[in-house]
């Protein structure tokens, strides 16, 4: 009889232990479930931070082109459709949560539309800007060989009528921002044409005193030209770093990325130098060493890597990196090109301000109406840009930071209940 | 960026003037090496010549893309699918496709996988019913059985057919170009003119729409943003482009822009083949998308300077 209460018991305990086994591991897969979710999520958040941080950058020119931006739209999009895959691999999950992920997609859908909006109403304007110096030159080539500036209006109307036609195809719902800023640039047309000369004159004051400041305009054009290529430089080597590591974990071609390693990191803290170097005599001198200095490194870069073994077979990454490098040195020499030829624009570009000062100097009008709307030829531009477009774009940032956040509070609550 | 207030607008001016032209190059070159899955590609490059994939048996997607000497296209205003049939659109190339950012001239697809169901279903083009017949097609042939059988544990089904289409026309780059062994950091890839010619595509502001790694296919612009396009020649743009997706009133005459990499080699242009030679393209980009003028010889400079961007046809 005993041996029948201790087989009961033996019973009992095997199924306890079975039940809470398979409590556990609901549990546990709950658990999984959810941290699973979460990294999408943390992902979402990373991904949507970068396509911000790229709007940013594409505006005002510290990245060159969309690829980033749209292929962290596509990363973005992929992450969706795997957490909602997720999500939906679990038949109960409460409506609470679905209501949110599809928040989270609307969010989404209407972020890639505002982002493709901005993309196209960017570039134009980028070229309305570009355009804007072409026609200013003219107009003031113009009005200073004629003493009453007649041409100058004509021109500044076109300039606006450009303008104006870009904003016509962009701006279409909020037509009253281009009109108010152009209203008030238009009650001004009368006068334009004095108060735009005297604002250059007062605009080639401000240019010379920049000039008394030199070592300013020479770290301004040195940072100008440097951020980006520093940061192309780090990303190299950041990834040359990751590859040494293999390499010294495999043993295999050390040599060759050793040599190339430091040649990258001469290359930078030179690049480096050239920035914070406050460079005595001419820019274009000190940056003409400096390129060849760069050029005798690149060579020895390109040594190193023909001299690496030659029987070792390069792998896929190995021609990523001379691929990013290559291109980086190709992107270092052309911007050294283009800032001695900026140089020597900018030279120039002094000179004929102050040629200008000198003819409108004496004329006797309003300074300070003048400086008035020099500003807001400037400003004009930038005001257009920001207030629609990056209205826009900041609505439906706060929008989908809200649906991921929504989700990320959720899925913790969710997370908590059924852990507790 | 450091910017010191007290300078107001001369900051502001400089600003914009040196960061223009100190900004990286828009344009990127094409990375040598794409990671492939080599069996699928394999398989793809066999889907992609097959001409059984067509209602009549007559049409593979290799006679609309042609991969020799017609780079990529049928060098046909609008193309021809089963028993004739002509569509409405110029066929793009197929070469660098895998780097623009949707597939389409309006964008429709978003990648290359979902755009390969189209052409072999669409009537005008290879004619299946669908999918499923193109699965019953392949499951007819043992070749294709047990080429699929190895890759795919669930052999012949719609997506893999797509997948492994896809897979091979990643493979299909023209790399190496003069233009890319000039970023690359060789000055002498191309020559003076073509240089001149590729300041003046920055300069003028085609770099503003075309740019990115495909000189082109990484966003969507109106066609005549600067003046009406129905203006051309006083023909009317019946095609509405992106607008047809999206049912935007913006998006009215909205195109992708496409890639300029293989340019010079694919006549006609435009998303309806309505120019017949690039002097043509590039004059109604002037006039339409810059709303400038500019004199003959830069054109020229710029065609010139299209013309580095041709690189290496792939391997087939
Ligand atoms: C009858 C001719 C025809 C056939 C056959 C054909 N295509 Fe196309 N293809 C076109 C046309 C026309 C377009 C543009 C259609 C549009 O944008 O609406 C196109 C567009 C494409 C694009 C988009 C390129 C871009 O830059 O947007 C790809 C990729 C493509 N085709 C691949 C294929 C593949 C793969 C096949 C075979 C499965 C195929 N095509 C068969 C005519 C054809
Ligand atoms: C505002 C954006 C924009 C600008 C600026 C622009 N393009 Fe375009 N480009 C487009 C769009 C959009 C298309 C496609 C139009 C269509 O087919 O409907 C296109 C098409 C082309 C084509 C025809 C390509 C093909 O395969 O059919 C060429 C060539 C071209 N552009 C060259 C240029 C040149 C050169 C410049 C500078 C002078 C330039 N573009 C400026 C947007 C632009």
């Amino acid at each position: 009889m005993k041996n029948i209460y201790i087989l009961v018991l033996f019973i009992l305990l095997l199924v306890g232990g079975l039940i809470s086994q398979y409590y556990l591991r609901k549990e546990s897969n709950d658990l999984a479930w959810h941290a699973i979710a979460s990294v999408h999520l943390e992902r979402l958040l990373v991904i949507d931070g970068h396509i911000n941080e790229s709007i940013v950058k594409t505006r005002y020119n510290l990245e060159n082109n969309y690829d980033n931006l749209a292929a962290n739209v596509r990363a973005f999009s992929d992450e969706i459709k795997a957490l909602v895959k997720h999500m939906h691999a679990r038949p109960e999950i409460s409506l609470a949560v679905q209501e949110d992920i599809d928040r989270l997609r609307d969010a989404y859908e209407n972020k890639k539309d505002v982002t493709e909006n901005f993309k196209s109403h960017n570039s134009v304007l980028k070229n309305s800007v570009l355009y804007a110096p072409t026609v200013g030159s003219e107009l003031i080539k113009i009005s200073s060989q004629v003493p009453e500036g007649e041409q100058f209006s004509q021109y500044l109307s076109e300039l606006n009528t450009n303008v104006l036609k870009y904003s016509h195809s962009t701006f279409e719902e909020h037509p009253e921002v281009v009109t108010t800023q152009f209203n008030e640039l238009n009650t001004q047309d009368q006068s334009l044409p004095v108060i735009a000369s005297i604002a250059y004159s007062e605009f080639s004051n401000h240019v010379q005193t920049v000039l008394d400041e030199k070592p300013f305009v020479e770290q301004y054009l040195a940072t100008a030209l440097l951020m980006p290529i520093a940061d192309q430089v780090f990303g190299v080597k950041s990834h040359l770093d990751g590859m040494m590591l293999k390499a010294a974990e495999t043993g295999q071609q050390v040599n060759y990325f050793t040599i190339a390693y430091f040649s990258v990191f001469a290359l930078s803290v030179l690049l480096l130098g050239l920035r914070f170097s406050r460079a005595n005599g001419s820019i274009a001198t000190a940056v003409e060493s400096r390129t060849r200095d760069i050029e005798a490194e690149y060579l020895k870069l390109k040594e190193a890597s023909e001299n690496s073994d030659a029987d070792s077979q390069l792998s896929a990454s190995d021609m990523h990196a001379i691929h990013a490098m290559d291109t980086m040195v190709g992107n270092v020499s052309r911007n050294i090109g283009s800032l001695q030829f900026r140089v020597i624009e900018m030279d120039r570009f002094f000179a004929w301000v102050k040629k200008l000062s000198d003819t409108f100097n004496h004329e006797n009008v309003d300074k300070a109406k003048a400086n008035e709307l020099i500003k807001k030829v400037v400003i004009y531009y930038r005001d257009l840009a920001r207030r629609k477009v990056f209205d826009e774009v900041h609505e439906v940032l706060k929008d989908s930071e809200q649906g991921l956040q929504d989700v990320k509070e959720q899925s913790a609550g969710l997370i908590k209940r059924e852990v507790n | 960026m450091r910017v010191k207030t007290k300078y107001g607008a001369l900051t502001t001016f400089l600003f914009l003037i040196i960061h223009t032209a100190f900004a990286l190059e828009p344009i990127e070159p094409i990375p040598l090496v794409q990671d492939v899955d080599p069996s699928k590609v394999a398989l793809g490059k066999r889907l992609y010549f097959d001409q059984k994939l067509s209602s009549d048996g007559s049409i593979s997607c290799a006679s609309c893309h042609d991969l020799d000497s017609k780079y990529g296209t049928d060098l046909l205003p609008v193309s021809t699918g089963v028993a004739n049939a002509k569509g409405t659109r110029n066929s793009p190339t197929v070469l660098n496709s895998a780097l623009n950012f949707r597939q389409f001239w309006d964008g429709r697809a978003d990648t290359l996988q979902e755009q390969a169901i189209e052409p072999l279903t669409n009537p005008v083009e290879m004619g299946l019913e669908s999918m499923q017949q193109a699965v019953a097609i392949l499951s007819a042939d043992n070749d294709y059985v047990s080429q699929f059988a190895q890759i795919y544990a669930d052999g012949i089904t719609p997506t893999n057919i797509t997948e492994a289409i896809a897979e091979f026309e990643k493979t299909l780059m023209t790399v190496n170009s003069p233009f890319d062994q000039y970023l690359r950091g060789d000055a002498n890839a191309i020559s003076a003119v073509q240089k001149r010619g590729y300041q003046l595509f920055k300069s003028y502001g085609c770099t503003a729409c075309h740019q990115g790694v495909n000189v082109g296919g990484n966003m969507f612009q109106k066609f005549g943003v600067l003046k009406d396009i129905n203006l051309r020649d006083a023909q009317q743009q019946v095609d509405l482009g992106r607008y047809q997706v999206t049912k935007n009133e913006w998006d009215k005459h909205v195109f992708k822009v496409p890639s300029l990499r293989l340019a010079v080699k694919t006549p006609p242009y435009f998303h309806d083949g309505s120019a017949a030679t690039i002097e043509d393209a590039v004059n109604t980009m002037i006039e339409f998308q810059l709303g400038r003028e500019v004199p003959v010889e830069d054109r020229d400079a710029i065609i010139d300077f299209l013309s580095s961007l041709v690189g290496d046809l792939p391997e087939i």
